[in-house]
């Protein structure tokens, strides 16, 4: 996978300032490479000491069987091959994710944006707000937030008293496999509050003198949205896409504590992390996780890259000069 | 806009390199311990603080005696427990002393992971051996209960007197459940029984009834596609009818008390291990309940003393003879029993039960009576499921979901849970 | 008028979404009968008792030792995300060396992987360096920049800078150490603050981690001790839990109301606004 990192302006290739300038180059990134990987170097270090060995481990174990507690045996592709010729919970499982990373992305990303852009003016209110939208983020997922939503979606709770009264029984949300996916999308959307913040702060760093010139120009709302707001916007919208899509795709946490673990009822909500824990850590089967693990690498990868791919057309930098 | 000044590069190149050496530095300072003859043994077990609290009593007493010896224990709930202890051991640090659950013992065992028993490591005199052999593999002791619970029907006795039914008793059968559930789902208004066809503990019984168990000695599954084709025939039958808890209901039970229809006061009676009364037991049921044997067609309990926990020593443990005396203490010692009480359930150590259950009140005393009465027609404990037991178990309560979902039979269903459970086993 | 209207959006919006945290206040004085059966969002008998029952502690350790420790782990996890995050960011978004695409692919790589199979080499490196049952295998790898996350916000924000902010250092002489630490840094405030914000939360709410790490019941933090209240096989004190729940929410709170006013000093009002 290639990223585009964008091409900053104060690399030699602008021209480096005159008095900088020295008789004899050695390399094409001037003098200043080095202060790169003196910036990098905590990086670096996490990623020799931390990242890059336990990343590694988990690639070869994907291609063992390994029961946790004996040597792990190579068995090749095996696990792989098992995947999609012997599992069918293991395609159940791509389905209620893929199902999950569409609705919830989109869903949970307008409604930060949406209430991002609602906060976004000058009132002595706003802190206040801001704080009250970030509040169900705050309780992040915990035992008691997963009790409180099937309360709130039981069969005869508040939820279903709503949908009722409009003339739609839906009975008990988490309890239904046909709702109760619904239900965990409903509480990642509840906690819009990372993105929302997120987006306030990119929409603090957009000069207010583009916004006045909009103005002398007499543009309507819309059209200084469009015009201004979005591409200035735009690095931080590709940041939250490219993170709420990565975290819908390994979401674990939330539905390992409304359904107690199992991806219940029914399989419905088996998200793929889900039965990756449960094969890994229940049945033993570090080997068959850590290749379940590293197909879903290589599948938010392609899907990461072509969300890069495609930013170059609509995100705007204003450091990289364009 | 800015000037120049050289010194204030230098402190910032300083800051970043003093950064980095802070990486360098932690890697030393952790313990290097004095090796004087201490020995210090550590400890982990699931539980809650009131157990965390007596069991800190315990090892107090415990040190006091045998001044030579640290213990330093662990703890966490019981779900998490399970993801720690196989990341600690895998990850090079298994702790000396484990407390372990009966589906677990042969994974951790056969894989080497248990230390084996020695004839006069613990003193288990006092335990039956029908309970032992939960903790043997091939005669082999790996694991020592620690206590003993047994199944039980838990009921509201005020609703099934409310709609003029004889309450559950030691005679009844299974179609005395269904007539007396049927006048006390129309009576009450709500379901007679918690839905039972997806827990696999409660289809053991009603399979030890007919001669048949879980698993046979190989560690084959020991009944038929037809035996759980009848089984969910029947319970499906139930909700059908109205006298057992609707799909819904079901779905969300997890053993919880959170999520249980008896205590969301939704249905009048659950099978349950009696091990589930606890002091507090009044306050969440909402009302006092009562304990019966299971109903059997057959004159035969199926019933069997099963450990509610079990305490292992680990095979990478540098001092198993400390850790022995340790669990000896733990099981055996009067003292000991009488302050850690039923924190971890009935105590295992017959003598201890009697002396503590003699103290107990509320609804510990009525599990405690419970058990002492039916003890006698209580069956040995089978020994450990086979590898691959835990997935079996989860798999019977997921496809049972279909079924009362209306997504497949209870024919079909069962082919399918055989083949998935045949599979999980072959793994 | 438009700003009443304003306040009535927000206000609406709000009542639908704090809902649910009402729920969660309501249950804390709540008996256990009741927060197991019963649909009604008021509780029909009142207590207090489920909040002098968590504060008991468990173990013979005080419930503020546990607060001590999530303090601990949190702030020193704050420092080090903000501290080394910046400095990779910098990195990634201002200067140009070789490899800089690999790396940063590799590091968006790392976001990629669920943790679940990375534990337990973790742990066994963590093992190696004997810091097991101490803070350092929470606290050192954010010093290290392995919060791909906030490192990837950084980069976006500071790439987001104005281009003249660059040259106007170069044409006051400033190397990039300088640029970083006098334009730069200053400027990218909300990014920084924002991760100060999310570092904290996130540490507090974390329980894989510290579950795995943490051994001795001194070191525990709040969310270990929070769920020893529903362990399955023995008591289960929902009350209590809830009680905790809204105990541990409070110091975020603060945190949050603390800082997020940092966030509104922006470039916006900095008068550096570009072309």
């Amino acid at each position: 996978m290639s990223v585009d990192v964008g091409r900053p302006r104060e690399a030699p290739a602008a021209g480096p300032p005159a008095g900088r300038q020295r008789p004899r180059r050695r390399q094409p990134y001037g003098e200043r490479a080095g202060f790169g990987y003196l910036f990098l170097s905590p990086w670096v270090a996490g990623a020799l000491l931390l990242t890059v060995g336990p990343m590694a481990y988990s690639l070869y174990l994907s291609f063992t069987e390994y029961d946790l507690f004996t040597a792990p045996e190579w068995i090749g592709l095996g696990n792989y091959r098992r995947m999609f010729t012997e599992d069918d919970r293991f395609l159940t499982s791509v389905w209620v994710t893929v199902k999950y990373v569409v609705i919830s992305t989109p869903l949970k990303l307008a409604a930060a944006l949406a209430v991002a852009l609602l906060l976004n003016r000058a009132s002595r209110a706003q802190s206040f707000y801001r704080a009250a939208f970030y509040a169900p983020s705050l309780l992040g997922a915990s035992v008691a937030v997963a009790l409180v939503w099937r309360v709130i979606f039981d069969n005869g709770g508040p939820v279903s008293q709503v949908t009722s009264a409009f003339g739609w029984e839906t009975g008990g949300w988490t309890t239904d496999p046909q709702y109760a996916l619904m239900a965990i999308v409903l509480l990642a959307v509840w906690q819009f509050g990372a993105p929302m913040v997120i987006f306030l702060a990119g929409l603090k760093q957009i000069p207010s003198t583009l916004y006045d010139a909009a103005a002398v120009d007499g543009a309507g709302w819309w059209r200084t949205f469009v015009s201004v707001t979005v591409p200035m916007l735009s690095p931080v919208i590709l940041f939250n896409l490219v993170l709420e899509t990565i975290n819908a795709f390994q979401a674990f946490t939330s539905a390992f504590i409304v359904s107690g673990g199992r991806g219940g009822p029914s399989d419905s909500t088996l998200f793929y992390t889900l039965y990756l824990y449960q094969r890994g850590f229940v049945d033993f089967q570090m080997g068959y996780a850590s290749a379940m693990a590293w197909l879903l690498v290589v599948a938010i990868a392609i899907v990461t890259a072509i969300l890069f791919r495609t930013s170059r057309s609509w995100v705007f930098y204003a450091g990289d000069g364009r | 806009m800015l000037s120049t000044r050289p010194g204030r590069r230098r402190a910032a190149m300083a800051a970043v390199a003093a950064l980095l050496t802070v990486t360098a530095a932690c890697g030393g300072d952790s313990t290097s311990g004095g090796e004087d003859e201490d020995v210090t043994l550590h400890f982990t077990w699931w539980g809650n603080a009131d157990r965390a609290e007596l069991t800190e009593q315990a090892i107090d007493l415990f040190e006091e005696e045998h001044p030579g010896i640290t213990i330093e224990t662990s703890f966490s709930e019981f779900d998490a427990y399970w993801e720690r202890m196989a990341t600690q051991i895998a990850g090079g640090s298994a702790p000396d002393i484990l407390q372990m659950d009966y589906r677990y013992v042969r994974e951790y065992a056969e894989r080497n992971v248990l230390r084996e028993f020695g004839d006069d490591d613990v003193d288990t005199s006092a335990m039956a051996p029908g309970l032992l052999s939960a903790g043997e593999i091939d005669g082999v002791s790996y694991a020592i209960p620690m206590s003993q619970n047994t199944q039980a029907l838990l009921y509201d006795p005020a609703a099934w007197a409310a709609a003029g039914e004889q309450a559950p008793g030691p005679d009844w059968t299974w179609a005395d459940l269904e007539a007396g559930g049927r006048v006390v789902a129309e009576a009450t208004g709500i379901s007679a029984i918690s839905d039972f066809g997806q827990i696999e503990d409660w289809f053991e019984v009603w399979l030890r009834q007919r001669g048949k168990t879980l698993y046979t000695d190989d560690g084959e599954l020991g009944y038929t596609a037809e035996d759980v084709a009848e089984y969910w025939t029947f319970t499906n039958g139930l909700r059908e009818a109205g006298i057992v808890t609707p799909a819904d209901e079901t779905a969300t039970m997890d053993g919880s008390q959170a999520n249980s229809p008896l205590a969301k006061q939704t249905s009048a009676a659950e099978f349950n291990y009696d091990s589930g009364l606890t002091a507090e037991s009044w306050e969440i049921y909402g009302r006092e309940l009562a304990l019966a044997p299971f109903p059997s067609d057959s004159g035969e309990l199926g019933q069997y003393a099963k450990p509610s926990m079990l305490i292992c020593i680990s095979q990478r443990s540098e001092h198993p003879e400390e850790a022995a005396q340790f669990i000896d203490f733990l099981l055996n010692d009067p003292e000991v029993g009488e302050l850690l009480g039923t924190s971890r359930g009935m105590p295992a150590n017959a003598d201890i039960r009697e002396a503590v259950g003699g103290a107990l009140t509320g609804p510990p005393q009525l599990a405690f009576e419970f058990e002492q009465a039916v003890l006698p027609e209580l069956a040995d404990a089978p020994p450990p499921p086979p590898r691959g037991a835990g997935s079996v178990k989860a798999a019977f309560q997921r496809i049972y979901d279909d079924v009362i979902f209306g997504s497949t039979t209870p024919e079909e269903a069962a082919e399918r849970f055989m083949s998935e459970a045949e599979q999980a086993l072959a793994q | 008028m438009r700003r009443l209207t304003w306040h009535l959006v927000c206000l609406a919006l709000l009542a639908v979404l704090l809902y649910p945290v009402l729920w969660l206040l309501s249950m804390s004085f709540k008996p256990a009968s009741e927060i197991v059966s019963s649909l009604s969002l008021l509780p029909e008998t009142f207590i207090l008792s489920n909040y002098t029952e968590a504060l008991e502690g468990s173990a013979g350790i005080g419930v503020w030792r546990f607060f001590a420790n999530s303090l601990i782990v949190a702030g020193l996890c704050v420092a080090g995300n903000v501290v080394s995050c910046a400095l990779a960011a910098y990195a990634f978004a201002r200067l140009r060396f070789p490899l800089r695409g690999p790396l940063f692919a590799f590091m968006i790589a790392t976001l990629m992987l669920p943790t679940h199979v990375v534990l337990i080499p973790q742990y066994t490196i963590f093992n190696e360096l004997n810091m097991i049952d101490t803070f350092w295998p929470l606290v050192l790898p954010k010093f290290l920049a392995t919060e791909a996350f906030f490192v990837f916000l950084m980069v976006q924000f500071m790439r987001n800078l104005p281009e003249e902010l660059g040259q106007a250092a170069r044409i006051d002489g400033c190397g990039p150490i300088r640029a970083f630490l006098h334009v730069f840094l200053p400027l990218s405030k909300p990014a920084l603050v924002t991760t100060a914000i999310f570092s904290f939360i996130w540490t507090w709410n974390d329980f894989l981690s510290q579950l795995i790490y943490l051994n001795s019941p001194e070191n525990y933090t709040l969310p270990l001790a929070l769920r020893l209240f529903v362990d399955q096989t023995s008591e289960s004190s929902y009350g209590p839990m809830f009680a905790m729940s809204v105990l541990t929410l409070l110091p975020v709170v603060l945190f949050f109301l603390a800082f997020q006013r940092l966030l509104v000093e922006g470039v916006s009002t900095s008068g550096l606004g570009g072309s």
